[in-house]
């Protein structure tokens, strides 16, 4: 029986206080004190005992936000002077996409490794802009895969990097007459990418080729920030060249087993060339995800490419666009355009941009993605606060710079172990064991404009 | 008083008064290094956190507070005054002066008060001079 695909969590801690999101407030004075009941002495997260700890020992005046937010100790004050607040930093964490609930989730899950479960169920909106408006079919949740509460082992998430032969053709003998390409597969459908902001020291590089490594995924990088460092790991390293300077890192091309091209006019015409050099290379083409891409695609399945790579800008959006749409209305399109046209099996589709949870990756492949790249979500596995100060040129307040590579690719290797653990529940829960069959099934998904559409618009028309 | 002695302040504040201490529009020409503390409620100053701010090397520490009878949950502002004033004894008994511990009622959003009442604060170090105890 083959080896299961296992990731290997290790609770890995936070080398600075996390932000949190709740504390209490007691604001009135009349504090019993001698009632003994002292709910501070009960809560079961010991947060004030906590508290106290810190106070003692912290360098400058700052608080805790670690409440759980149980309201044990709002609810059994014998007083009642207890109120629950939100953390002021926690509202100003991140920015209008990269929210601060996305923020702290991630920290948890690079932290543990775990599933993060909210206690007191979706207190969320009904619908919201981009994945927000996409819901995923989870009717059999009721009924699991065939093998019981076992089943989710055999949930396969590999997917593969290289095109495919639309048909097989075979000689008089039965033998195969077609030139096999070469097959490459990854255990999950995720890679990571450079982050296009951040400080991106050696140390941080190094944690994600690391993590990249031993999840046996890949990581695209710029070929400039190769380092010795990251030679053990050329293997995990996809390098992102350009027509006019692949020739300069012929190197780099033999020692990796994928490479990435900048998307530009005549791009295919070098495929044939790289394959001359390693004929068991995978070739990506990097694509901005704009209004021309589908047509792109079309052209380069045509061409022989294996692998697709679309940048959407770090918001999910459409490149170029005065009016942008959002990832998932690209990925239809892209992934529709080639079932249009008949070729959808041949090549490999491949998204960057906007990924910031774990269902992002499910809704993406629901929509026609067969993978997805995070570049953000690694650096906030890193305590990245998504501040934009290093954007700036100001310090970073979690010292990115000096990170333990060992320490940063455990808590990279924590947040993808939690995203696949989603991904399985949500394919368990759909009655999908295969990754590769998720991809475009959107009968297991449904859209809020549709649904809007069905109902509402027969009696006040469509939406303007 | 020290020509080259810039003043450390830290000002505790609670979020109803204004939403973030660090972006108050002090005149460049007030050379102090501020450290902004936001709080939900000020009734969550408490003594130890008063007294570390000295202790990390503050020289003054200001504490703004809604004024009485409009604060969020009722009577936090009146508790965070007591305790400055239990803090401000304690300081003039450990030689540090209750001076430099002082606290303001602002009106939500005014900034200008804000401002004005902690250049009241650094004119108040003039006399008081930089922080004994660091």
């Amino acid at each position: 029986m083959p080896k299961k695909y296992n990731i290997p969590i290790k609770t890995t801690l936070p080398r600075f206080y996390p932000i949190g999101k709740y504390a209490t407030v007691e604001f009135r004075e009349n504090c019993a004190g001698s009632c003994r009941e002292c709910v501070k002495k009960k809560c079961v997260y010991d947060i004030f005992k906590d508290n106290y700890h810190h106070m003692s020992s912290m360098d400058a005046p700052e608080y805790l936000y670690t409440c759980m937010g149980c309201f044990r100790c709002v609810q059994e004050c014998t007083k009642g002077i207890f109120s629950r607040v939100i953390n002021p930093e926690y509202r100003t964490l991140g920015d209008d996409y990269w929210n601060a609930d996305i923020i702290h989730r991630t920290w948890y899950q690079a932290h543990t490794g775990k599933i993060p479960v909210s206690g007191a169920g979706y207190r969320g909106p009904f619908v919201g802009e981009g994945f927000d408006s996409m819901w995923t079919d989870m009717s059999e949740i009721v009924r699991p895969t065939r093998d019981g509460i076992h089943g989710r082992e055999y949930i396969n998430t590999c997917i593969e990097l290289s095109r495919s032969l639309m048909r097989l053709k075979f000689k008089n003998d039965m033998t195969i007459a077609s030139d096999l390409p070469p097959i490459l597969e990854i255990p999950i459908p995720l890679m990571f990418q450079q982050p296009e902001f951040g400080l991106l020291s050696n140390n941080v590089l190094l944690a994600a080729a690391m993590a990249a490594d031993l999840l046996d995924t890949f990581m695209f990088i710029k070929p400039e920030d190769y380092t010795e460092a990251l030679a053990p790991y050329a293997d995990s390293l996809v390098p992102c060249l350009r027509k006019d300077n692949y020739k300069d890192h012929l190197g780099l091309i033999k020692e990796s087993r994928m490479v990435e091209l900048s998307y530009e006019s005549g791009i295919e015409n070098e495929f044939t060339r790289l394959r001359a050099l390693k004929p068991d290379l995978i070739i990506s083409v990097g694509i901005p995800l704009n209004t021309q891409a589908a047509d792109r695609a079309v052209n380069l399945t045509q061409a022989d490419a294996d692998t697709l790579h679309f940048y959407a800008d770090n918001h999910g959006n459409e490149l170029d666009s005065e009016r942008p749409r959002f990832l998932k209305e690209m990925i239809r399109e892209i992934h529709l355009k080639l079932v249009e046209k008949l070729i959808r099996q041949k090549v490999k589709l491949v998204f960057t941009g906007g990924i910031a949870m774990a269902e992002h990756m499910a809704k993406s492949i629901v929509c026609g993605a067969d993978g997805v790249t995070v570049d953000t979500p690694l650096l906030i596995a890193l305590e990245c606060r998504v501040c934009y100060r290093c954007v700036e040129g100001l310090p970073c307040p979690v010292k990115l710079e000096d990170l333990d590579p060992e320490w940063g690719s455990q808590r990279i290797i924590n947040l993808i172990a939690a995203w696949r653990n989603q991904l399985i529940e949500v394919m368990g829960a759909m009655g999908i064991r295969e990754v590769r069959r998720l991809r475009g099934e959107v009968g297991r998904a449904m859209f809020f404009q549709d649904l809007e559409k069905e109902n509402f618009a027969p009696i006040f028309g469509e939406r303007k | 008083m020290n020509k080259n002695f810039k003043p450390k302040i830290t000002l505790f504040h609670c979020i109803n008064t204004f939403s973030d201490g660090a972006s108050l529009p002090i005149a460049a020409e007030v050379d102090c290094e501020l450290q902004s503390v936001k709080l939900p409620c000020s009734s969550m100053v408490k003594d130890v956190f008063l007294l570390r701010s000295f202790e990390s090397g503050s020289d003054a520490t200001v504490v703004f507070i809604c004024p009485e009878g409009e604060c969020r949950y009722v009577e936090g502002n009146i508790r965070a005054k007591k305790r400055v004033k239990r803090v401000k004894d304690l300081l003039d008994e450990i030689g540090l002066d209750g001076r430099r511990l002082s606290i303001f009622n602002i009106s939500s959003g005014d900034e200008a008060a804000a401002v004005q009442n902690i250049q009241k604060a650094i004119s108040d170090l003039a006399d008081l001079g930089p922080n004994p105890a660091v």
